[in-house]
């Protein structure tokens, strides 16, 4: 168990500018912890810390925060998503009280996708924050010991404000909109407290660049750990899919063709992932990347065993 | 006496009434209250369906917004008419990076030329009570007072 006062490991690691993996677990919609294992499994070695989703594109799963406190007890170490969208700034704070005391110290930022995307389109989008003042709001819980309004963490007025040790992140789109205007938002982040940044999937290199370049000229990426994100898509089909009902996905066509065109089409995801994973490691001072399996989990101690990042032997339960 | 008159009075309702109707047709206002047009190229970000005070949000592509394709996004506008001669009148190449604190919704449904005059928020939107909000320079006040 996590001391109180003890920040995470994926914060220490980060600070130490040692390499990291971060891979995404979507919570089930079966109040069945068990059907988890087998994800986790695959996750035992060589990945530092693992993104639990909070409703991803807004349809209905287990809490974030329930699967967080799972993936905690089994010994491995969670990053809780948190959405702007289905809680106000009160119920976020409780939300992270609890996950603090259940030892969940890394923390997601998000705003969210919108609720229509999902299973309850008619349900009341919150957004009483965006995500750059719930970073903000994490930092003050941090640095300061203060709630969001103001009050300290604290059970009586004589007592020291607590301050919870959370390593906050937050997502990044590396393509889609002008570089300069994306540059924008990641500095207001930084400025925020952020201290890690994990991007959506990169296809498009050329993209890449160019907001890399645009964070350098913000002065971004002295500043903060930044996180590539990699999706081996399963198939053709699944790509489209993402394509059209994920919101924020950029696929260049150039990309979507070879995909398409391949004989084993997921056998030439995975070879693209692990293209662009040596492309980028060679390329920019990034942190580690943050690896979207989706289901199939088993293909990240493969990509992980290709590029050689993946121990030998699964380090001791913490 | 001023504040009877102002807060329940007449002249409250009247003033508002105008400020609401001409914003309205004007920015396509939504009387949040704490107006922060002058720091947004002159476009409300509340008309964005995430209501995002800091965009645009990462569904936004290509300058079209993730939950109306067919619209565009609110905060590529905001951005790319921040970069434009005209909105330097209020200095909004320095605006554009600071960070907009989140909607006090103690403020929702008022005046916002009201919560000015009655020092609830400064002219740019930003709230100085009864709601102070965290303070975007933490860590740097942190840092100095260390140092």
């Amino acid at each position: 168990m996590t001391a109180l006062n003890d920040t995470s490991n994926l914060y220490k690691k980060l600070k130490n500018g040692e390499f990291v993996i971060t891979a995404e677990l979507s919570p089930p919609k079966v109040p069945d912890l068990s059907r988890l294992d087998k994800h986790l499994a695959h996750y035992r070695r060589g990945v530092d810390a693992i993104n639990v989703l909070d409703m991803p594109s807004a349809t209905l799963r287990m809490s974030s925060i329930g699967t967080a406190i799972y993936v905690k007890q089994q010994g491995l170490e969670p990053v809780m998503q948190m959405t702007c969208r289905d809680r106000s700034k009160l119920g976020m704070q409780a939300d992270l009280i609890s996950a603090y005391a259940h030892g969940i110290r890394n923390i997601l930022c998000l705003t969210g996708d919108y609720v229509t995307f999902g299973d309850h389109p008619m349900s009341k989008p919150v957004y009483d924050m965006d995500s750059t003042n719930a970073i903000m709001m994490v930092n003050q819980l941090r640095r300061l010991g203060k709630a969001y309004g103001g009050g300290a963490i604290a059970d009586s007025p004589k007592e020291e404000p607590f301050r919870m040790q959370w390593c906050i992140g937050g997502a990044a789109n590396p393509a889609g909109n002008k570089p300069e205007h994306l540059a924008r938002v990641m500095a207001k982040k930084v400025a925020a407290g952020v201290d890690f940044l994990q991007t959506q999937p990169v296809y498009d290199l050329d993209a890449f660049d160019k907001w890399w370049k645009a964070l350098e000229r913000e002065g971004v990426t002295k500043k903060v750990s930044i996180l590539p994100g990699i999706l081996p898509p399963r198939s053709h089909k699944g790509l489209e899919f993402m394509m059209q009902h994920v919101p924020g996905i950029w696929v260049p066509p150039a990309v979507e063709k070879r995909i398409r065109e391949a004989q084993d089409q997921k056998q030439e995801a995975l070879e693209l992932a692990l293209e662009t994973m040596r492309t980028l490691k060679e390329r920019y001072p990034i942190a580690g990347f943050h690896i979207y399996p989706l289901a199939w989990t088993e293909n990240v101690p493969y990509l992980l065993g290709e590029l050689g990042l993946l121990p030998a032997e699964a380090p001791a339960a913490a | 006496m001023f504040n009877r008159v102002w807060t329940k009075g007449r002249l409250y309702r009247i003033l508002f009434g105008f400020e609401e109707w001409a914003k309205k047709r004007v920015f396509g206002c939504h009387s949040c209250g704490q107006c922060v047009l002058r720091s947004t190229s002159l476009v409300c970000p509340q008309s964005c369906p995430k209501q995002m005070r800091n965009g645009p949000c990462g569904g936004s592509m290509f300058g079209k917004c993730e939950v109306f394709p067919d619209r565009d996004c609110v905060w590529t506008k905001i951005h790319e008419r921040a970069d434009m001669a005209p909105m330097q009148v209020f200095d909004m190449s320095e605006k554009i990076v600071k960070i907009q604190p989140a909607v006090d919704w103690s403020l929702v449904g008022t005046s916002a030329v009201g919560s000015i005059l009655e020092g609830k928020t400064d002219r740019n939107g930003g709230i100085l009570s009864p709601h102070p909000v965290p303070n975007p320079e933490i860590d740097q006040i942190i840092a100095s007072s260390q140092a």
